[in-house]
């Protein structure tokens, strides 16, 4: 059923298939200026501009009805070349923010509890701690302070520890956490990391368990396929010892320039009692224009120049690949005293951004997770559409389109109770609408049946509303 | 299809169909069936035997005669209370009460475990029969508080206001031990009657889709609680999880979610071999096994004789194992016997007899030619156990109560 339109509307893809490089027409072809959102037309930022001395950087206002109605709410101004402030709230959390050059803070409470978060940024290194002071009637800390060398503009060095004012469990620990990592980005197209923890927690019989966990991750652009890999182990010592496995691997594979294949899969695997959890994934999205992976195109190749120009430079930053980490260290290096060096670097990886900006206009989505321990399996299928702006039939997007709305549509089939074989549902709408690159409104709707679990516990139907408004100056 | 096919067969029971409300028992016996069934199917005053085969012989009057000495673990059995009648049916056949626990008796089992499900009234009540029975005798009975379907109990427990009022309901009907049937019955109750246990709920993941932790701290714990105050006689075991490969992973958040700070017998299921080196070997519990079993006839003498042992020796916790079962509906699966209609009686067909003389020899050879007193001479007339109506009111009322 759904096939046949897809390839009718493949038969309509103007463009060539997708080459491994980028193509360097597409950003002299749509230039940010020229294009065109429902708000009208966005310039290029300036973005060393000074805060005046104030200037409107964040606004998040956000509404949630489940379990009673829970308002957050958000805003972040730039104070001239000085930092930038923020301010939040979420049901009872409330917090302040800050961000300089070099510095970050923050600092949050909710219900009595207090955290705490600070950080420098170094040439070479960078010191961040989190402290969080518990509840009223507790006046314990937990502290995490983090240490990350950068060797090279693509080698980093991490370490970090947990400790525990309480010192929990029956040898008094203070220090329950410990990690060590090591992080390498070759070029866009190569990123490992791996990490070793040893942890120790306090299980409810009072008794500790030390858990060791090695973990690598890798994520590599292979010609035209985007691979990513995670394998750990874990190894839990204590009154109950066992050994898990955990590989996830995923592929996004372009079929056409603007039809995009992915399918992934977890699997948790105890050793002597097989698979603990398994999850699989497959989607087809369908864009109105040229898709570029992000770590295959001209935004790849703006951010790793940005970062390593920064770096040389003396500043502390890793390439970034994705919308929200670029725009934060946009932010931080516009605060720099070298900032007129990378307005250059900055201006070309918004173009370039702007250029390769995802156009969705048709996605289907299916996933299966299964978990032994709780006994649930969940089944998902998710189907979108978009309409791009300036408004068109799908085929008749152009490589002027912009984002304007998206509306989609999840079941999800939950089984639980595997012995009686009980089923539950929850049916999800949500309508996504951009009125520009930095302002999105968001509306979801769902409605959950009842589990078994939620039977037990007296829940019956009940609905979820939720809307959020986002502005977010120089996206 | 699942990993939970191997899960708790006690949820799944069901009564196989055949003749209802009788009251007089015939003893027709195949070749192979020992003497325990004899007296103890027959009604008052129904005479004969058809015994053959070497098994003790139970039928002695009380003087110099023996009970029959406790040496093979628990049974899990079906509180049977008639054959084909509609679930609306209040009839609890007294000869159908009288088979099953004989049965237990005369084949040395220290214990029965038996569901008393909330969600089923009539059932509830010939559990009532069973259990005061069987204590009567000296044989502790482990009350499985759970449905076979349906979620009215679990969501009962899980109330802080309706869950006291259920467990002293439970309490109030099952609890109170009753009178010895015979001095030096060797139960470990009051005056050597069996003692009463319960059993919060059937392999709570797979039947009831709760997750381990929360069975433990929303469930089990509050029910530790209560009953604790209710009457702390009463023994409060643990859910078991299922008895393959997913259970284990189970058990053990169970534990690490506070499992043996909640109960006083912490409780396994094993269906497969490959499971025991998986469960934890040292818990801070005494561990019952209530359920295990295999599939299969031929498998059945093989898995007591051989595994049951090796249950005992990997899990050094493990105080008792209750078989799957006595009797079921399935025919050549984990049933010792069948139970069929004779004449205006019934009659117990031994399916597994090989595992049905393994344990009469243990009988024999513990009982060292000692004469055993009979089933039925210790309770001539199981009508004596029966709920009364101030039992079936106090469950009427506790249901009521609980779902409003």
């Amino acid at each position: 059923m759904t096939s046949l339109p897809l390839l009718l509307l493949l038969c309509f893809d103007p463009n060539p298939p997708a080459s491994a490089t980028p193509s360097s027409g597409v950003e002299e072809t749509t230039p940010p200026e020229t294009l065109r959102y429902p708000l009208g037309a966005l310039p290029v930022p300036d973005f060393l501009a000074p805060g005046e001395p104030f200037t409107l950087t964040d606004i998040l206002y956000g509404l949630d009805d489940q379990d009673g109605t829970r308002h957050s709410f958000a805003a972040r101004v730039r104070f001239k070349d000085w930092g930038y402030l923020g301010a939040e709230t979420e049901g009872e959390r409330r917090g302040l923010t800050l961000m300089t050059h070099r510095v970050n803070a923050a600092v949050f409470s909710e219900n009595g509890t207090w955290d705490f978060s600070g950080g420098y940024r170094g040439h070479r290194f960078l010191l961040s701690a989190d402290a969080l002071l518990r509840g009223p009637g507790d006046r314990t800390w937990q502290l995490e302070p983090s240490l990350s060398v950068l060797l090279t503009s693509g080698l980093e060095l991490r370490g970090r520890l947990i400790a525990d004012t309480a010192q929990p469990g029956p040898d008094r620990r203070l220090v329950t956490d410990s990690g060590v990592g090591v992080l390498w980005q070759r070029g866009a197209r190569l990123e490992m990391l791996g990490e070793f923890e040893r942890s120790y927690s306090t299980i409810a019989t009072g008794d500790e368990n030390q858990t060791d966990r090695g973990a690598l991750s890798v994520v590599a652009q292979v010609g035209r396929v985007e691979l990513d890999g995670q394998g750990s182990v874990q190894d839990v010592e204590g009154r109950f010892p066992r050994r898990d496995y955990d590989v996830a691997v995923q592929a996004r594979v372009p079929i056409t320039t603007r039809l995009l294949l992915e399918g992934g899969s977890e699997n948790r695997i105890e050793k002597g009692a097989g698979e603990l959890f398994h999850e699989y994934r497959g989607a087809l999205t369908w864009y109105g224009r040229r898709f570029t992976l992000p770590r295959s195109g001209r935004v790849a190749e703006r951010a790793v120049a940005l970062a390593r120009h920064a770096w040389e430079t003396g500043e502390y930053e890793l390439a970034a690949f994705d919308d929200d980490a670029i725009r934060a260290q946009r932010e931080r290096l516009s605060l720099s005293g070298r900032r007129p060096d990378y307005r250059e670097d900055m201006t070309s990886l918004y173009r370039a951004q702007v250029a390769e900006r995802p156009l969705p206009l048709f996605g289907l989505e299916g996933r299966q997770t299964a978990d032994s321990v709780s006994g649930e399996t969940v089944r998902v299928a998710s189907v979108f559409f978009g309409v791009p702006w300036p408004p068109s039939l799908p085929w008749r997007a152009r490589e002027s389109s912009v984002p304007f709305l998206q509306v989609g549509y999840q079941h999800e089939w939950h089984t639980t109770a595997s012995a009686i074989d009980f089923r539950s549902g929850v049916d999800s709408m949500s309508v996504t609408t951009s009125l520009s690159r930095e302002m999105d409104l968001v509306v979801q709707w769902s409605r959950i049946q009842p589990s078994a679990l939620d039977v037990i516990r007296g829940v019956g139907v009940h609905q979820r509303f939720a809307a959020s408004c986002v502005f977010a100056r120089g996206r | 299809m699942g990993v939970d096919d191997r899960s708790s067969r006690l949820n799944r029971s069901s009564v196989p169909g055949g003749r209802r409300r009788f009251l007089r028992l015939s003893v027709g016996l195949p070749v192979g069936l020992s003497g325990w069934l004899a007296n103890g199917c027959s009604s008052p005053g129904s005479g004969g035997s058809t015994r053959t085969g070497a098994g003790p012989d139970p039928t002695a009057a009380a003087g110099d005669a023996i009970v029959v000495p406790k040496v093979n673990g628990g049974m899990n059995v079906h509180s049977l209370r008639c054959l084909s009648c509609a679930p609306t049916d209040e009839t609890i056949d007294p000869a159908l009460v009288a088979l099953q626990l004989s049965a237990v008796y005369e084949l040395g089992f220290d214990g029965i475990r038996i569901a008393a499900p909330f969600g089923d009234r009539n059932t509830f009540l010939s559990t009532v029969a069973y259990v005061r029975a069987a204590r009567a005798v000296g044989i502790d009975a482990v009350v499985l508080l759970a449905d076979f379907s349906g979620f009215t109990l679990a969501h009962a427990l899980h109330g802080d206001e309706s869950r006291p009022t259920v467990l002293k309901m439970y309490a109030d009907v099952l609890a109170i031990p009753p009178e010895p049937t015979a001095p030096a019955l060797g139960g470990l109750g009051p005056k050597g009657v069996g003692r009463i246990a319960f059993q919060i709920l059937n392999e709570p993941a797979a039947f009831l889709g709760l997750p381990p932790d929360v069975y433990v701290q929303e469930i089990l714990n509050p029910c530790f609680g209560d009953l604790g105050r209710i009457d702390p006689r009463i023994i409060v075991v643990s859910a078991a999880e299922v008895g393959n490969k997913a259970g284990p992973a189970r058990i053990r958040a169970m534990l690490e979610a506070g499992l043996e700070t909640t109960t006083n017998r912490i409780a396994y299921h094993i269906y497969e071999r490959d499971v025991i080196p998986l469960l934890p070997s040292h818990v801070r519990a005494v561990v019952w096994v209530t359920e295990s079993g295999v599939a299969g006839i031929p498998q059945h003498l093989p898995w007591v004789r051989d595994v049951f042992p090796e249950i005992r020796a990997q899990l050094p916790d493990v105080l008792r194992i209750f078989y799957y079962d006595l009797f079921d509906s399935d025919q050549g699966v984990y049933r010792i016997l069948d139970i069929q209609p004779a004449g205006e009686g019934y009659r117990a067909v031994v399916e597994s007899t090989e595992l049905h003389d393994y344990w009469a020899d243990k009988v024999g050879a513990a009982a060292a030619g000692r004469p055993l007193v009979g089933f039925s001479t210790l309770i001539p007339d199981v009508r004596a156990y029966f709920p009364t109506p101030a039992d079936a009111a106090a469950f009427d009322e506790a249901f009521a109560e609980a779902t409003r």
